[in-house]
């Protein structure tokens, strides 16, 4: 077994084993999933929002380089500078670039999924600065020094007496708290010092839009504007798919985002960005840079699974992923976890680094009947599958069983002889006490063995074909 | 730098293979019409009654003229326990605020400001606000109590309509910042808490004069 699958094994172990786990990932995918449900009725429109979602993601990648071009030529206009980054070592390069060439000591950060991929922090603490996330999620996740679980709500899986403990180690005072609300209290001041020493704000964007050369976030704390408005500079880091062509492309999108990721109409704060500060502005950065980043994004471009650029980052298919709702997102071993994220880290980091992801999947499709933009998402995960195969990443224990059960499957008369043979065998050896399979111990360790039918199917249905 | 950009659209180009641009120039001169979400005929009826939604957590009222703002004001501070004082908006600046002490800076920590929104949008009950050097964005961002104007005409049906009333008024401004109720998080436990890092209290003063 590969070092990676043993992790994997490990760490799902570990989560099963959670009973704390256990009751975070049921309240959070239930509360979400059916929240989701039920903003719907309030669009009727819906699954046409869906279909036009799906076009326009297809149609911008099919022309992504005229729509970068044409993004990057309209924020410079406005006074964006755009840089472009290939691999994650050059984005975490030009932020730090960015950043010591302001001076800068502190930076506040809002929610970005891409800086977790990049593992932008780690490079701005390597060169002496200091990022604070603001985000509250973010934020807990950041004092205890782990990835996010949830794409959404990345400290899901903490108690609120963990995040108590937490805060009275790193917050100012030392505060003993238990009740939530004085617990976001203690985050709000303490976080809000930190956005007035900021020498720079970084944050993600949702959407870049290519007319007019602004970004987008979209978020509900208020951290996004805090960060972005009060230091001299802010940094946008996007991937390069999240390009639309104009603002009605955008709205298309907003009315599907927090509908499929929180069950909501609308998120509090949707904020576009367009250049640094105007002449006369009274808040405002001086300088607006916009870091564009591939990071594997034309690699999926080339392949097979181009689809799963449109992602809008809603995390909708984790809330219904049966395997998320029972090993959570650490288990996933990366940033991203369930259906997207067992689609994303093998086709970004290479099939070795997570040769597991796509089996632990029980092809359900409810993913992909709740994905804005209409990924397959099951589909990629069973040709990742047979991807694995070709590659010879399978298993040999694996290998054989398929191989023997493939010689039998062509042979029906063998076959036919096998399980016929087979089920008088089974019978017998229940009646002699048998209780666990040989290849299924982890199976039948835990579950009683059934009664035999008695007879096969295709026993009974030539006897019904001859009663006809 | 350049070398990367060179390396990124090469790589999208081999990509994508030899294709036709004639399409983007068409969809960003015409974007398609979409699906939109059905709103009342009276956008301003539809407005308040999604601000009265628990979702959003805030509070509106109607105040007959630009005139009547500052006693408004005064009601909402005096029932909230808040003294007599406000951070107001320079475009606000010349109304006449009588007993209320307006200041036009901001605290790190200001208990209420107010502030004029460019417009509102009946489908989701967000406010508009486009900032400008007589309306700095942090003054919808940093106060506790946020109290916020705006004229029943400036009250659009949907979120298209919204960015037409922005984009009408001239080049985009360095931030257009749609404000749908008070800031929240449900990060601790999936439970709701208002004022995150945003305001926790949002009054909204819709001006029919």
């Amino acid at each position: 077994m590969t070092a990676a699958r043993a992790q994997f094994r490990r760490r799902v172990v570990q989560a099963l084993d959670d009973a704390g786990l256990a009751v975070a990932l049921d309240r959070t995918t239930t509360l979400l999933s059916g929240r989701r449900r039920h903003v719907l009725a309030d669009f009727p429109d819906f699954e046409r929002a869906r279909d036009e979602a799906r076009d326009l993601k297809d149609h911008v990648l099919a022309h992504l380089d005229t729509y970068l071009e044409t993004f990057e030529r309209n924020a410079t206009a406005a006074g964006a500078t755009v840089h472009w980054a290939q691999s994650a070592a050059e984005a975490r390069q030009a932020v730090v670039d960015i950043c010591r060439a302001a001076n800068a000591k502190t930076v506040t950060k809002s929610k970005s999924m891409l800086g977790e991929e990049i593992a932008v922090n780690a490079a701005l603490e390597a060169a002496g600065i200091r990022p604070v996330e603001t985000d509250l999620g973010e934020h807990i996740i950041q004092l205890a020094g782990e990835l996010p679980s949830h794409i959404v709500m990345p400290a899901m899986h903490k108690t609120r007496a963990e995040i108590a403990a937490l805060f009275e180690r790193h917050h100012a005072g030392h505060p003993k708290l238990t009740e939530v609300r004085d617990l976001v209290e203690s985050a709000r001041r303490e976080i809000r010092d930190a956005y007035f020493a900021a020498d720079v704000g970084i944050s993600g964007a949702n959407f870049l839009i290519a007319e007019t050369g602004s970004t987008v976030t979209v978020t509900n704390e208020g951290n996004a504007e805090l960060t972005t408005a009060l230091p001299r500079v802010h940094i946008v880091i996007v991937g390069i798919e999240k390009v639309v062509p104009t603002f009605a492309d955008m709205t298309v999108l907003l009315r599907l985002l927090a509908r499929s990721a929180l069950g909501a109409e609308f998120t509090q704060y949707v904020t576009v960005y367009t250049g640094p500060k105007r002449a006369g502005d009274r808040d405002g950065p001086q300088e607006f840079h916009v870091v564009l980043v591939d990071h594997e994004r034309t690699g999926l471009l080339a392949g097979p699974y181009r689809e799963m650029l449109r992602c809008i980052r809603c995390g909708a298919c984790m809330n219904e992923c049966p395997v998320y709702g029972a090993i959570g997102g650490h288990a996933y071993g990366w940033v991203y976890p369930g259906p997207m994220g067992a689609v994303l880290t093998p086709t970004m980091l290479g099939r070795d680094s997570a040769p597991d992801l796509p089996e632990a999947c029980t092809l359900n499709g409810r993913c992909a009947e709740v994905c804005p933009v209409r990924i397959p998402l099951a589909t990629m995960l069973r040709r990742l599958r047979a991807d694995a195969w070709t590659a010879g990443l399978v298993e040999k224990p694996v290998r054989l069983g398929v191989r023997l059960w493939a010689f039998a499957a062509t042979r029906p008369a063998l076959y036919r002889a096998l399980s016929a043979a087979g089920l008088r065998a089974y019978a017998l050896a229940r009646r002699l006490g048998l209780k666990r399979l040989p290849f299924a111990g982890g199976w039948t360790a835990s579950r009683d063995l059934p009664p035999p039918a008695g007879r096969s199917f295709h026993a009974l249905w030539r006897e019904r074909d001859r009663d006809r | 730098m350049t070398d990367a950009r060179a390396r990124i659209l090469g790589g999208i180009r081999a990509a994508l293979g030899p294709r036709d641009d004639a399409a983007v120039a068409a969809r960003l001169a015409h974007p398609p019409a979409h699906a939109r979400v059905p709103v009342d005929a009276d956008p301003v009826a539809h407005f308040l009654s999604k601000l009265a939604l628990p979702t959003l957590s805030a509070s509106g009222e109607r105040v007959t003229s630009r005139a009547a703002v500052p006693a408004a004001v005064a009601a909402y501070l005096a029932q909230a326990g808040l003294p007599a004082r406000a951070a107001v908006v320079p475009a606000l600046a010349g109304l006449d605020w009588g007993g209320i002490a307006v200041h036009d800076t901001l605290d790190r920590d200001e208990p209420a400001a107010v502030s004029l929104a460019a417009a509102a949008i009946a489908e989701t009950g967000s406010l508009v606000f486009a900032s400008a050097p007589d309306a700095p964005t942090l003054f919808n961002f940093l106060p506790l109590h946020h109290l916020a104007v705006v004229a029943a005409a400036d009250i659009v049906p949907h979120l298209e309509d919204a960015w037409a009333a922005v984009r009408a008024r001239g080049p985009l401004p360095r931030n257009v910042n749609l404000v749908t109720g008070t800031s929240g998080t449900a990060d601790i436990e999936a439970l709701l808490v208002r004022g995150a890092h945003g305001p926790r209290f949002l009054h909204v003063l819709v001006v029919d004069g």
